[in-house]
This record gives structure tokens, sequence and C-alpha cells, in this order.
């Protein structure tokens, strides 16, 4: 194996061992899904549309069951405790948070009161104005729009949104979808840097998902491409972007979307 | 001048009933997507608890009237575990044969239990007049509203300021981003139908006090549909305009038409015409956003 944990010495945090997942029990996606990821490591997960990345995501963060979704065989494990199946409001609770592909945001409530609902499962209630200001820390254009609704923000600011009120639930893990879905490319590189910058400083861990190879390889630590529900390849980002069949697959055309 | 005041201030009152019971309603249809046909049944089951509770035990008002609040607490959330938590992913038509259902099976034991004839509601508010200057209005009337406009305050209240009022709202706006952030919808589905039996039980109170108690209270259900469609079913300041709007026009229409026609009973119908004039140039009601589905 080419992968190099750069923080060998850390504890694993996520381990999924031969993940099964079908949808309404017929339709077959995940078939043996393994991986692992060590407390502050930052993992992305490269693969064409339909290979089964946001499944993956779902399966970890409790969002599979309500899309009809389950896991028939494997599991995952949560600091070594098995978590397999658990229901989002328990992984919330346990530091688990996915940000949804799609920007799902409460497009009826304010930025302010989305960035609010985002503190939901937090017992320590008071930190939570403070907490509002740190997140727009990084994201300043938000600010100013804070009292609108946010069904009127832009695509991008929407983005920044959703990624903001899951900062807002003090994740330990944070499982990022496909952020530069339908973005302009000035916008996905604003976005990508803000998540570096937000992996620099709050020390978190980070599995995000992209069909945008190039983006994905320059931030991440260690990268897995997924085909047709396999993990096809792994390794380090600067071996991944030598490899001929990435290079075909997904950094030679132009990119669309 | 006075009969059209008269017609006006009955229809208002009459309105803010409305409004109430179109409030329950689309409070379980925002939370839940369901589209509740048991709404009349609950505020009639609602009138005869308490009159049932005051006639027997000599409560006083008050005490019969909160203890009609539990109660119907009690049978929302009998009625969202019982019935709607199996029935979740389940096709929105089975959903609405089910509310239809319930409305009948609720029909059905205020039949058996008290039977058809019409019972008196003891009088509990005054019903001397109350010279307004230029109007006299029973006080009972006055009572109604001011009481219905507590509650609305109320409840505007809680969905602007609590967490469960801002959860409510997040889960009405996006089911599933309220899901990701661990928002329990299940309890929230309760809470809405709580709340909505809460307001039915109190229309329905009001409207046996003005109107007399027959099992026919709960055709105000039906007559506040157009005051729901007509501010839009995913509206809830919508559907409190409506309700005004609606028991003002039912009121105006009944009283004009039965001096024109010399048919009583016309009231009611006039704003179902409306209705069909507004759906047909604002499909979304004058509130609403979401295109109503046609069943
Ligand atoms: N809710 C669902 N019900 C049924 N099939 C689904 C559902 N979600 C995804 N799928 C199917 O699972 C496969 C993988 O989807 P997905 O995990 O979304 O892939 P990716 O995120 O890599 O594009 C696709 O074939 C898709 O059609
Ligand atoms: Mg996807």
């Amino acid at each position: 194996m080419t992968a190099e944990l750069p923080e060998q010495s850390t504890p694993l945090l996520l381990e999924v061992e031969g993940l099964h997942v079908a949808y309404n029990r017929v339709v077959r996606v995940l078939h043996g899904v393994s991986l692992a990821i060590r407390e502050g490591e930052f993992v992305g997960v490269l693969g064409a549309n339909g290979a089964g990345k946001s499944t993956l995501l779902k399966s970890i963060s409790g969002m599979l069951k309500s899309e009809g979704g389950a896991v028939t065989d494997g599991s995952v494990l949560l600091r070594g405790n098995d978590v397999t199946g658990a229901a989002a409001r328990q992984m919330v609770r346990e530091g688990v948070l996915q940000v949804m592909e799609g920007r799902y945001v409460f497009p009826d409530l304010t930025v302010e009161e989305n960035l609010r609902m985002g503190a939901f499962s937090r017992s320590d209630t008071r930190t939570i104005r403070k907490d509002i200001e740190r997140v727009l820390g990084y994201f300043p254009r938000l600010v100013e729009r804070l009292k609108l609704k946010a069904g009127y923000l832009s695509g991008g600011e929407q983005q920044m949104l959703a990624i903001g009120r899951g900062l807002m639930a003090r994740p330990k893990l944070l499982l990022l979808d496909e952020p530069s879905m339908g973005l302009s490319p000035l916008l996905v590189k604003e976005v990508f840097r803000i998540v570096r910058e937000i992996r620099e400083n709050e020390g978190l861990t980070i599995l995000l998902v992209e069909q945008n190879a190039k983006q994905a390889l320059a931030v991440a630590d260690r990268a897995l491409v997924m085909e047709n529900g396999r993990v096809a390849l792994e390794g380090a980002p600067a071996d991944l972007e030598k490899s001929a069949e990435l290079q075909e697959l997904y950094l030679g055309g132009p990119r669309t979307g | 001048m006075d009969y059209f005041l008269g017609l006006l201030i009955n229809g208002i009152v009459v309105g803010s009933i409305y409004s109430m019971i179109a409030l329950g309603f689309v409070l379980i249809y925002k939370a839940t997507e369901v589209v509740n046909f048991a709404q009349g049944e609950l505020l009639m089951i609602g009138a005869y608890i308490c009159l049932e509770v005051i006639v027997t035990t000599g409560m006083p008002f008050l005490a019969g009237f909160f203890t009609t609040l539990v109660f119907m607490t009690l049978l929302a959330l009998a009625i969202e575990k019982l019935v709607l938590r199996r029935m979740m992913g389940a096709p929105v038509m089975s959903v609405v044969m089910a509310t239809i259902g319930i409305g009948i099976v609720l029909r059905s034991v205020v039949l058996l239990v008290w039977g058809a004839t019409n019972r008196p509601f003891p009088t509990v508010f005054p019903r001397e007049g109350l010279d307004l200057g230029v109007v006299t209005v029973s006080q009972v009337y006055l009572y109604a509203f001011f009481l219905c406009l507590t509650f609305m305050v109320i409840f505007g209240a809680f969905f602007q300021y609590t967490r469960w009022g801002l959860t409510m709202r997040a889960v009405s706006s996006s089911r599933k981003a309220a899901e990701s952030l661990g928002v329990p919808l299940v309890r929230v589905f309760a809470l809405a139908w709580v709340i909505s039996a809460i307001v039915s039980g109190v229309g329905g109170i009001l409207a046996a006090n003005i109107s007399g108690l027959t099992p026919d209270l709960s055709a105000y259900g039906v007559r506040v549909f157009p005051a729901v469609i007509l501010g839009g079913l995913d509206s809830i300041i919508g559907a409190t305009i409506s309700g005004v709007i609606i028991g003002v026009l039912e009121n105006l229409s009944g009283g004009y038409l039965r001096n024109l026609t010399g048919l009583s009973g016309l009231g009611p119908v006039a704003p179902f015409f409306v209705l069909i004039l507004i759906l047909w140039v604002r499909p979304t009601g004058l509130f609403g956003r979401k295109e109503i589905d046609k069943l």
C-alpha cells in the first residue's frame, strides 16, 4: 500500500470494515468498502457519479435509513465502538456530522437561525453566540446576510452556510459531500481555501467526497478512488496524481459541473 | 350600516375561530406533510369532552377547559403514535385515507356516547350585548375573539422565540437538513399534532359556546378548508388572515344573499366560490409557495 499516514501515532477514529449497503433491500450499492481514518486526518474520496461515495458517507452519518438504505453486511466502528446502523441523532451526539450533497440549508429560516439549528444537539447552549461569531470568521460573506432567509442566498453562500451550520455542532469528524458541486471555478477555490483553513484551526478530522479530483487531491492527506461500490485505488495525493488510471478518468479531460 | 357592522363583527369573530382551526391544520401539514382530514372531528370531540367534564363533574369552566386541553394532548399523541408513525413513508393518498378514517372513528364515538341531538352549552360567557358605540355585540363573541387572539399570540411567540419553535420551522423547511443535525423528527411530528389538537380543542369549545353542540360541529373542519387553501397550505400567517377573511365573507354573503334571494344557508357556500376563483388565478393560494397537489 502506498498510503502514507502522516500521523501514524494518533489513534484510529473511524473504521469501516467490509461494508455492504443496499437501497430498498434490492439495489446493492456498496460491495465491501473498507477504510480507516486516524484522528486529525483529512481523507478524500474520489470517484465518478454513482460510484457510491454519498452512500458511504450516509452509512457513516446515519442518514441512510431515511432514504430507504441499510447496511447488509460489514461494520462501522467509531473509536472502536460499533455504531453500524446508528441513527443520525446518535452520530451527531458522538461528534459525526455530514454536510449533505446539494446544499441542504433551511431556505425559510434566516442565516442566523440556520446556524443556531446547527447547535441543536449540543448541551452547552451558552456558548452558541460565541460559536456563531467564530464560524462567521470563516465565512465573512454571511455576516451582512445574517437576517436574510437562506433561500435568497447564492449557491456559493448556501454551501458556505451548510458547512458553517455543520461546524456549529462542534463535530469531531466532519463528512463533506461534494462542496464544489455546481459552483463556479472561482467559488470552488474559495470554498476549498476555507475548508483548509477550518481544518487547520479546528483540529477536525475530515472525510471529503469530491468529483473535483484536482481540488480534493490538493487538500487531502490521503485519498481513495471508488468505482462501482468498491475502493479501486488508495494512496497519497502525489501518487494518485501520477496514476495513469486516475489521470485518464478524472484529471485528463475538461471538467464540467 | 348597523346591519353591515353587525355582520362584519360576527364574521371577524367566527373568522378568528376559523383562523385557529386553520392554524392547526397548516401546522400538521407544514411539519409532517400530512393533510389532516380529521381536523373538524378533533374540534368536535374537544367541545364534547369539555361539556361532559363540566356537566358530570360540575367543575368550573376553566378547569374543564384545561382538562380538555390535557385530553386533546393525549389524543394527539395516541393518533400520532398508533396511526401516523406506522405510516411514515406510505403514499400520500394512504395517509389521507387514514386521517379520514380517524375522523370517522371520532365521529362514531361521539354519536355512540352522546347521540346526535343538540346539546346546549352551559352559559359560560355572558350573552348580554355590549354597546360599542356604533354597534352592540354579544359578550360571548368578544370573549371568543380575545381568547383566539391570545392563543395565536402565544403560539406565534412560541414559533418565533423558542428552541422547539425554531426546530419545528426548521423541520418544515427541510426535513432532511434537520435530520442531519440530529433533530428527532418523530418528536417534532408529535409536537405538531399536539399543538394542532390543542388549538382545535379551543376552537371547538368556543364554537360550541356560540352555536351549541351537535356532531355537526365537525363541519367547521370543512368550512375552514377555504381558509387553508386561500392562505396556502404551507403558510401559518396566511391561514390566520384567511380565516378572518372567510368568516367575514361567509357572514356578509349569508346576510345579504338571504335578503336578496330569500334563501338562508347560502353563507357557507360563498367562500367556496371565492376559493375556486382564487385557485384559478393563483394555484398556490394567496400566501403559499408550494403548488397544491391535484389529488
Ligand atoms: N435513495 C436511493 N434509493 C435508491 N438508490 C439510490 C439512492 N441513493 C443512491 N442510489 C443509487 O446508489 C448508487 C450510488 O449512489 P451515490 O452513493 O449517490 O453515488 P455518488 O455519490 O458516488 O454519486 C447510484 O446508482 C444511485 O442511483
Ligand atoms: Mg454523491
